[in-house]
């Protein structure tokens, strides 16, 4: 344990990685907590792995047409915000099974992704650094675009939060009261896509879902109100992703599934007989 | 005074299959109407079509004197308890809240004027101490009065409500209805129930639905039975099925 804090003050990667997850966090546990609430894992897994796409594209253009400045979280943030926008529109317009829709996102994004890979000329990028994650190939640019996606992630919820939470709740009486339920249930998308484009160098694509849904679910079990559900998410997201790093670099194991493996451990807790008592003493509880 | 309702030979089919069929309807403003009829019988869609939420395929819907699109936000709306999850993590002063929305800025926290009104909406429900609880901890009945609280925060000229006292246990439902009868004085209210002897209590109008296409104005003499279980309705009306009577109506207490 003491390595790690040592090696912390040492290696300017590791400080990265430990930022990352933090800033990372904030954004999971809000939008978890709507991910949760509003039953939409599975839209969140498909935009995340829809992304790979995205990424696949960034990185080819950078080998093959020498387009230096695409940042591969840029192209999974297009994707991402793209795979956002369709998926709304299928909702809307209920012409096409949302199920079905999402299984086309999933499975579309990563066979893109893996052609762009593969036609990539140069050095073979590892995609299980992209499906699994690997925070600490986190660099300063990425941490500056994860900030900012957090700053809007905030932004956007701070501002609106009554009529996403009413969408999410009533979405029959939102609309009955004006508001475009379609297009703040689009917007609940998006602010899902930006924060799965935050968690992909945490936990990867693969497993952006698990980090997305399990503090929150966890929180859940204790709590009868939103906002305190959001921050005691967030709270908890940050002791996982920081809890992951500290593990895997304890016993040099993949930080992503790591993190993974102790989000599912705080949720087995959440759910288990011995954890009961603390319901009465959190907030909105009885 | 310009009805609150009006509904002219109004057709509507999910589908190929039919659910209202020339059906004729008015609700005069500042009456406590109910629609009342099986489930499955079409109350539920003349609402959804009141309501715009549906569209009719023939006719026309004229919701307080103005196309439903236009005039739904004078609408206070308490939807079936089904549709929504009974866990959803919200406060009480948060759910009242949403009835503010639509309403002054679009953006950021509730402004102190919406919070008064959904503060004075909660009172008027007998909810004011509820205020802080989770909604998920309420009982069905506080649940169904902080509902029509969030409506009421609307600040509607009508109460639109649909089978609000479903699945109460019976104190809770009579308090209900007790809470619309004190609420139609000064607004029109329209609940839809299959509940025929509970809504029988408090109605002044009672429109009758089962597989309905055939609009009928009637009197006591055209229903009797229904005459039975509505003493003090003045107007009635029957929207059904040629030959088909509701079931709804051939057991006294049936509620």
């Amino acid at each position: 344990m003491r390595d790690f804090w040592q090696a912390l003050g040492e290696f300017a990667f590791l400080r990265h990685a430990l930022v990352a997850g933090l800033v990372a966090s904030v954004a999971c546990g809000v939008v978890g907590s709507f991910v949760v609430t509003r039953r939409i894992s599975a839209a969140a897994g498909g935009l995340a792995h829809a992304v790979l796409g995205g990424m696949g594209l960034a990185l080819w253009l950078q080998g093959a047409r020498g387009v230096g400045w695409v940042h591969p979280l840029l192209g999974a943030l297009v994707f991402a915000l793209l795979g956002a926008l369709i998926l709304g529109r299928v909702e809307s317009r209920g012409h096409e099974r949302s199920d079905t829709a999402i299984s086309a996102l999933w499975a579309v994004g990563m066979a893109l992704g893996v052609i762009f890979l593969f036609r990539t000329p140069g050095y073979k990028v590892d995609l299980t650094s992209y499906l699994f994650g690997n925070i600490m190939l986190v660099d300063p640019q990425a941490l500056r675009l994860l900030i900012l996606l957090d700053g809007i992630v905030l932004l956007v919820v701070w501002l609106f939060y009554h009529q996403l939470v009413a969408v999410c709740f009533d979405p029959e009486f939102t609309r009955l009261r004006g508001l475009n339920a379609d297009a703040w249930s689009t917007l609940l998308l998006v602010l899902v896509a930006l924060t799965v484009v935050s968690l992909i160098y945490v936990v990867g694509i693969v497993m952006v879902i698990a980090l997305l849904s399990l503090p929150a679910a966890a929180v859940g079990r204790f709590t009868a109100r939103l906002g305190v559900m959001m921050a005691a998410a967030a709270g908890l997201c940050a002791v996982t992703t920081t809890t992951g790093l500290v593990l895997s670099y304890r016993w040099d194991l993949p930080a992503g599934a790591v993190t993974i493996l102790v989000a599912a451990a705080f949720y087995l807790a959440a759910i288990g007989l011995r954890l009961k008592p603390l319901r009465r003493r959190l907030p909105g509880s009885d | 005074m310009t009805p609150a309702l009006v509904l002219r030979d109004v057709d509507f089919a999910f589908g190929r299959r039919p659910v209202l069929r020339g059906v004729n309807l008015v609700v005069p403003a500042g009456v406590f109407t109910a629609i009342i009829g099986p489930n499955g019988g079409g109350k539920s869609t003349i609402l959804k079509l009141a309501l715009g939420l549906l569209e009719p395929d023939r006719g026309e819907v004229e919701l307080l004197g103005e196309r439903p699109a236009r005039s739904r936000r004078r609408v206070g709306y308490l939807p079936q308890a089904s549709f929504q999850d009974p866990e959803f993590p919200i406060t009480v002063r948060d759910a009242v809240g949403h009835g503010r929305l639509g309403r002054g800025r679009n953006w950021g926290p509730l402004s102190r004027l919406d919070r008064a009104a959904a503060l004075a909406a909660l009172a008027e429900t007998d909810c004011a101490d509820l205020a802080d609880r989770p909604l998920s901890r309420l009982s069905g009945g506080q649940r169904q009065r902080v509902l029509i609280a969030r409506a009421l925060a609307t600040e509607p000229e009508l109460l639109v409500l649909d089978e609000p006292a479903a699945g109460l246990d019976p104190t809770s439902q009579t308090d209900l209805y007790d809470l619309l009868s004190r609420l139609s004085r000064r607004l029109t209210v329209l609940v839809v129930s299959h509940q025929v002897s509970l809504v029988s209590r408090h109605v002044a109008q009672v429109v009758c639905v089962h597989d309905g296409h055939l609009h009928l104005p009637s009197t006591a003499e055209i229903a009797p039975e229904l005459a039975d279980f509505f003493p003090d309705v003045h107007n009635m009306v029957l929207v059904r099925h040629e030959h088909d009577e509701c079931p709804e109506h051939r057991t006294p207490r049936d509620a």
